[in-house]
This record gives structure tokens, C-alpha cells and sequence, in this order.
């Protein structure tokens, strides 16, 4: 997997600018930060053979497992082959590439009022915040003023479209758990966040709703309402998630002291959001890099260290607890006068220059950097999907557990392919 | 009547039975974890989709049956069969009332339990002769699991054979009849027995076999048509045989407390079957509200805490039992 993002990654930036000679450009070291050896203290293929072989202990045969692309426990088109002895993992390899579909390529094709759409494909169960990413990058280069509505209103949809999204992870959690019940519990409560996004932008997956320079349509009575029932719910029935699967004993078996990332891997990995977090670092853009309407808004960041399934069911839940604060919050600050889309031209048009902006996604940071040699499309556009860094981590902890374990600890990093692949 | 005769009818009505009960417990799971998960099941045909049974059970008859390639054939057609028929068999002891018994046999439980352990035999056979690596691990995750709840299942069955002083399931259940349901004193063999009865038949903490969301369908992947359905069917009606066993050894079985015998009489066989069905509906309790244990804790649990709990609590039992029968006099 560690190849694939260096892959990427050579991809981006050797040839990157017109006019430089590809073979004059090397490329940057990235060797040093992609260390093909993982950190001390992770049990490798290698190692763990020699365990075995150690006098005493039974020599038995090993056998390769496909599982996916089109597996019940695989959340997407994700291919892992492991090897098994018995049912104990020894090496783990993850194939992605099923759901390509060659968005960042589309993006040179598409006028930039346009990507947002193919942002929505990529991360697709948070479309908002691949349209905020873009949007952000569009506005800083084209030193856009983006008026207070729009921020509100987007930071509304993202955190909605946070808590739907978690509700995604958390559910399927305990279904590869062996726990069928809240998943179908917490369907119940995304589906009211995803009818407040569909009151709100028209579509309940694909919103093109975040557009360079503001969104594409105003508050109305209807999602307000909408929203205003949600939140009288959530608090209630995250309540019932707490006791119906995470205070579970059956539960928390499983998940403690499973899948763990160790802190240093997590930096050397560049995991952010929920998997940085449950392993000790304390990095939230919302918090640490404020956009939109976050730095008027009171609410704090859990981290933990145990960086196990456990911790980041915990962050998650907390993250959501920590949404619906917000959103009370902007409720009750009610939108800010003024229009919610500023005043652009039909096609819009950027000066030469290159910007990376990000978000803090659900998944963790989202970002888009955009390459401009002038005109109404991009010359390049990469998408930094935080999910194919944790990638390589799963493949890298899924060797030394059990199968079991394995699949349920590739499952804890929420894995959303549109995003992998692009 | 010629004995042959009765004993072709007796297995022909167990036969119905067994078809009735697996298909009832099919319907009744689906209705139980519908309302537990916040659905309704099945709505559709006839009155509470009840008639939902008959276009599955059709849709079993009537599909093609496929034998994939590679798979070791003989074995392959043999393992449902396997499955089935002691599934079939263990319905022969279990006493509906104190007349209704296919076969009152004086070992009528270490029939019963022994029959039950066959099952996971045919499973392994069906999982090693797949061809299919899903399939093997579930196969070798049945028989882990069947090693690992056999030997507490006898020994939490052996306080009530005490207390009651025969291995006939008809017998023990007279006895409770004289004295108290045997779930009194002998509470943590319940326990114990109600733990084995999940892992027995697979219900969710214990389905390690067919874990859905890791082995796809475990042993069953490779199985289509009727040849899964005879697995499927013996799967669920074998709830209703541990259901059975737990009323008789420890709910006092078709008797009801403080009723005269005579008024249950001619109610008994209803009575029985009702008790049963609320055994099976706590199963069902069970698999709709908790997470799956894994492979070793599995083992754990079942070497570690159960048989051993198992072994000092008959060990205390027993001698406690006979100290206190020698001080009543009675002695045995």
C-alpha cells in the first residue's frame, strides 16, 4: 500500500509544472517518510515466522485468503489477500483501484464550478466536505470573499453530513462485530440527518450544495425544522448507541486492545482525524487551522493514546456528541444576514499559482491542491484522501491477529473507496 | 400394531414436526429480530406474512441444485444428510407429554445429546468437502466450537440426572412434578446449560461457524438449493431440541406448579411446545442484542469458565445432595 501512495505521490509532483524536464526532475526523497520498514514493536510477517519457527513450537502450513473486492465485511471495493496459519493473519497485502474512475484527470476537463460534482464521488458519504475542500482552494487562489451566510450554512451541512457519516462507521462496526442491531438503529438516525440535507441542498448523497464563492441555495423553514427535530433526538438516541452497543461487554471484547496504532506510526504514517487522535495527537483543523464559522463556535477535541478500535469508537462518539453542540450552537446564532452566494462571474476564472487547502473531513484531513495556469479550468488537481494513508497503516497492524480481528480492525478505519481510488 | 408400522408413522410425524418447527422458528426469528432492530419482518402474504414460508420453502425445492467443481463429491452429497438425520433422531426421546414420546428410552438424554453432537460432524464434512477456504474455516470453527461446549453441556445435564435419578427424559420430568422444578436448586447448572444451548446452536455470541460478515456463509457457501435447506431447516429446528431439553431438565416440562396433573393432561403436549417456543424466543433475545465472541475466547470461555464451573459445581452438588438425603434418612 506504501507504494501506491509513493506512486501517487511521484505522480504529483515529478512533471508536475509545464515546461520542467521530466528527467532533469527526480522527484522529491519521500523514501525517508514512507519508511518501508514499520516502527519497533509491530509484529511483522517476518518475525512472527521466526516465532514459530523457534524449537517447540508446531510447524504448520499457510494458506492465502482472498477477501473482496466483493465481501461482506469489505466496506467497498477493497481486495486484501492474507495469509493465513489457521486462523491466525501473517501478512496482509490490500489491492485498491476497483472504484477508479479518474477524477482528478476529469478535473483538468471541468470548469471549476463543475469539480464539485466529482468531489461528491469521491469521498461520496460526505460529499460536503470534498465541495468544501475544493471551494476553499477555488477561493484562496482567486482571493474570493466568501460571505458570512455561506459559512454558516456550510459548516451546518458539514456537521450534519459529520454525524451521518459516523453513524456509517459506527453501525457497521457492530456488524462486523457480530452485533446486527444498532446498526440498524443508527440507519434510523441517519436517515433524519439525511432528510435535514435533503431539505436543505436536494439530494441526499451528491449535493453539489458547497460551490466556489458561497452554496447553492439558502436556509429555508423546511430543513430548519428539519434539523431543529434532529437535534431534539440526537442527544437521546446517541444515549441509546451508548447502551445498546458500546457499553456492551460482548462489545468491548472485541474492540479493546485490538488494531492498535502505536503513536509514532500514526505520525509516520500521516494519519490525521480520528485515527491521529485516538493515538495521542491532538491535531484538529477546526480547532488548530479555524475555518468557516468554527472559531465562533465552543467546542473541544478528545484525544486519547490507547489508539485501539476502542479509542476510536470513542473519539468518534465524542466527535459526534461534539457535533450536536455545535450545531445547537449555530442554531442558535441563527444564520447571518447578507446573501449566501458572492458575486462571481458565470465562468470563473483563475490567476496562475498553485494552493493546497484543506478540511478536517469526517474521515480526517481532506484536501484538494490546485495547479492554475490561468483560464477556467485547472491544470492539475490532486485530492488528498486521508483514507489511503490509514490504508497502509491496516495493512501494515493486520499481520500478528487474529482473522477476526484483522477484518474488524481494517473495518475501525472507515474506509470510503470513491475516495482511495478516485 | 405391528411394530413396524408404528415405527414408520412415529418417524413420518417426527418428520412433520421437525419441518413445522423449523419453519416456524424461521418465521419467528425474522418477526423477533425485525421488532428488535426496529423493522417489521415479513408483512406481506397472508396475516403477519406468516404465508412468507411457503414461496421460501418453494423457492428451496425448486432451484438448481449445483455441485461446484473440485468439491469431493461423495462427501459433498453425504454432509446434508449427515446434518440432517440426527437432527431428525434427537426429536425421538423428547417427551411432549407423559404418553406423546416417539421412544421412551431409559438414556433417552445421553440419546439426545449424543445425537446433537453427530451435527457438527456432517458440518465438518460439508466444510472440507466445499472446496473452499471460507468454508473450511467455518467447518474447523464448528468442530473448536463443538469440543469446547460438549463436555459442560453433559455435566450441567448431570446435576438434575441426580436429583432425579434416571437418564429418561420422561422420568425427570415426573419428578419435578413430585418435588420443585429442578431450575431451584439447581440453578447454575441452568446457567451453564443456557450458555451451551447458544453455543449449540450457533446463535449469535457463538456463531463463529457462519459468521456472516468474515466467512460470507461459512460451511453452507457452497451449498444451494435443497442440500442447504436440509442444513438450514436441522439449524434452526435444533433450537427447538436444546429449547426442549432445557424445559425438561430444569422447567419441569409439560407440568405447571400448583395445577393438578389432571387439568394439564389433556392440554400437556400444547403446554410443553408453548415453554419451548419462550426458551427459543430468549435465544433469539440473545442473538439480536450482542456482539460476536472471537475463535479464543470462545475456547476460553468454554475450557476455562464453563467446565470447570461445571466440574466443582456437580462435584459440590453431589456431595452436598448426599448429605443431605443421609440426614432425611433416605439414602441412596
Amino acid at each position: 500500500m506504501g507504494s501506491w501512495i509513493k506512486r501517487t505521490l511521484d505522480d504529483m509532483y515529478t512533471g508536475f509544472a509545464p515546461g520542467l524536464d521530466p528527467d532533469q526532475f527526480d522527484g522529491y526523497d519521500l523514501q525517508g517518510w514512507l519508511s518501508p520498514q514499520p516502527p519497533e514493536g509491530i509484529v511483522t510477517p517476518r518475525n512472527l515466522r521466526r516465532l514459530k519457527q523457534a524449537p517447540g513450537m508446531l510447524e504448520t502450513d499457510h494458506f492465502l485468503l482472498n477477501l473482496g473486492p466483493s465481501h461482506p465485511a469489505m466496506h467497498g471495493a477493497l481486495r486484501m489477500i492474507v495469509e493465513l496459519d489457521g486462523e491466525f493473519c501473517l501478512s496482509s497485502e490490500a489491492h485498491v483501484g476497483f472504484l477508479h474512475r479518474g477524477i482528478e484527470k476529469l478535473a483538468e476537463k471541468n470548469r471549476y464550478n463543475a469539480i464539485g460534482t466529482l468531489m461528491d464521488r469521491g469521498d461520496y458519504a460526505t460529499g460536503i466536505m470534498g465541495e468544501w475542500a475544493l471551494a476553499r482552494a477555488v477561493e484562496k487562489l482567486g482571493e474570493i470573499e466568501v460571505p458570512q451566510r455561506a459559512e454558516w450554512l456550510r459548516t451546518v451541512a458539514a456537521e450534519v453530513n459529520r454525524m451521518t457519516s459516523h453513524y456509517l462507521w459506527l453501525g457497521p462496526l457492530g456488524l462486523d462485530s457480530g452485533a446486527m442491531g444498532p446498526f440498524l438503529f443508527m440507519m434510523r438516525d441517519r436517515e433524519m440527518g439525511l432528510e435535514m440535507l435533503e431539505a436543505l441542498t436536494g439530494s441526499r448523497m451528491m449535493f453539489n450544495y458547497v460551490r466556489p464563492g458561497g452554496v447553492a441555495f439558502d436556509w429555508n423553514q423546511e430543513s430548519e425544522d428539519k434539523l431543529l427535530v434532529y437535534l431534539e433526538n440526537a442527544d437521546k438516541y446517541l444515549d441509546e448507541h451508548w447502551t445498546v452497543l458500546m457499553d456492551s461487554e460482548f462489545f468491548q471484547q472485541r474492540v479493546i486492545g485490538v488494531g492498535v496504532v502505536p503513536h509514532e506510526m500514526a505520525l509516520s504514517f500521516a494519519a490525521t482525524g480520528f485515527i491521529a487522535r485516538a493515538s495521542g495527537i491532538d491535531w484538529d483543523l477546526r480547532r488548530d487551522r479555524p475555518y468557516g464559522y468554527y472559531d465562533k463556535l465552543d467546542f473541544d477535541v478528545l484525544t486519547l493514546e490507547a489508539g485501539d478500535i476502542w479509542a476510536r469508537a470513542i473519539v468518534r462518539f465524542d466527535e459526534m456528541k461534539q457535533s450536536i453542540r455545535m450545531l445547537k450552537q449555530l442554531v442558535e446564532m441563527g444564520p447571518p444576514p447578507g446573501e449566501f452566494m458572492a458575486k462571481l462571474p458565470r465562468v470563473l476564472r483563475l490567476p496562475e499559482g498553485e494552493v493546497y487547502d484543506c478540511v478536517e473531513g469526517a474521515r480526517g484531513e481532506l484536501g484538494v491542491h490546485l495547479y492554475s495556469t490561468g483560464g477556467d479550468t485547472p491544470y492539475r488537481m490532486r485530492y488528498r484522501p486521508p483514507i489511503q494513508f490509514h490504508l497502509a497503516i491496516a495493512d501494515t497492524i493486520a499481520p500478528g491477529q487474529w482473522l477476526a480481528d484483522a477484518l474488524l480492525s481494517y473495518g475501525s478505519f472507515d474506509f470510503c473507496f470513491g475516495e482511495v481510488d478516485r | 400394531m405391528n411394530p413396524w408400522v408404528l415405527a414408520l408413522v412415529s418417524v413420518l410425524l417426527l418428520l412433520v414436526i421437525m419441518l413445522l418447527n423449523g419453519s416456524m422458528i424461521i418465521y419467528m426469528l425474522r418477526k423477533v429480530l425485525g421488532h428488535m432492530h426496529l423493522r417489521l419482518g415479513p408483512t406481506e402474504l397472508g396475516p403477519a406474512g406468516i404465508a412468507q414460508l411457503i414461496p421460501d420453502i418453494v423457492k428451496l425445492l425448486v432451484k438448481e441444485d449445483r455441485h461446484p467443481n473440485k468439491t469431493d463429491r461423495w462427501m459433498y452429497v453425504i454432509a446434508p444428510i449427515l446434518v440432517f438425520v440426527p437432527g431428525l433422531m434427537a426429536y425421538a426421546a423428547i417427551p411432549f407429554s407423559e404418553d406423546l414420546i416417539a421412544a421412551d428410552l431409559s438414556y433417552g438424554l445421553l440419546m439426545t445429546i449424543g445425537f446433537l453432537s453427530i451435527i457438527p460432524m456432517g458440518i465438518f464434512a460439508a466444510g472440507i468437502a466445499s472446496y473452499n477456504k471460507y468454508s473450511l474455516i467455518g467447518a474447523m470453527r464448528s468442530i473448536g466450537a463443538s469440543i469446547s461446549y460438549e463436555v459442560p453441556l453433559i455435566l450441567s445435564a448431570i446435576v438434575p440426572v441426580m436429583l432425579a435419578g434416571s437418564l429418561n427424559l420422561r422420568e425427570i420430568v415426573l419428578a419435578q412434578a413430585d418435588s420443585i422444578w429442578f431450575i431451584i436448586p439447581a440453578f447454575p447448572s441452568a446457567v451453564i446449560f443456557f450458555v451451551c444451548a447458544l453455543m449449540e446452536t450457533a446463535n449469535v455470541p457463538f456463531d463463529l461457524a457462519e459468521a456472516e460478515t468474515e466467512l460470507i456463509a461459512g460451511f453452507s457457501t457452497e451449498y444451494s438449493a435443497m442440500r442447504f435447506g436440509f442444513m438450514y431447516l436441522t439449524e434452526f429446528s435444533n433450537n427447538f431440541i436444546v429449547g426442549a431439553l432445557m424445559v425438561v431438565l430444569f422447567l419441569g416440562g409439560w407440568t405447571l406448579p400448583f395445577v393438578p396433573s389432571e387439568l394439564i393432561e389433556p392440554i400437556a403436549p400444547v403446554i410443553f411446545v408453548l415453554k419451548t417456543y419462550i426458551m427459543i424466543f430468549l435465544f433469539m433475545t440473545v442473538k439480536g442484542s450482542f456482539s460476536r465472541f472471537r475463535v479464543d475466547q470462545m475456547a476460553a470461555l468454554g475450557f476455562k469458565v464453563l467446565v470447570t464451573t461445571a466440574l466443582i459445581w456437580a462435584l459440590i452438588f453431589g456431595v452436598g445432595y448426599k448429605i443431605f438425603l443421609m440426614s432425611v434418612g433416605g439414602g441412596v
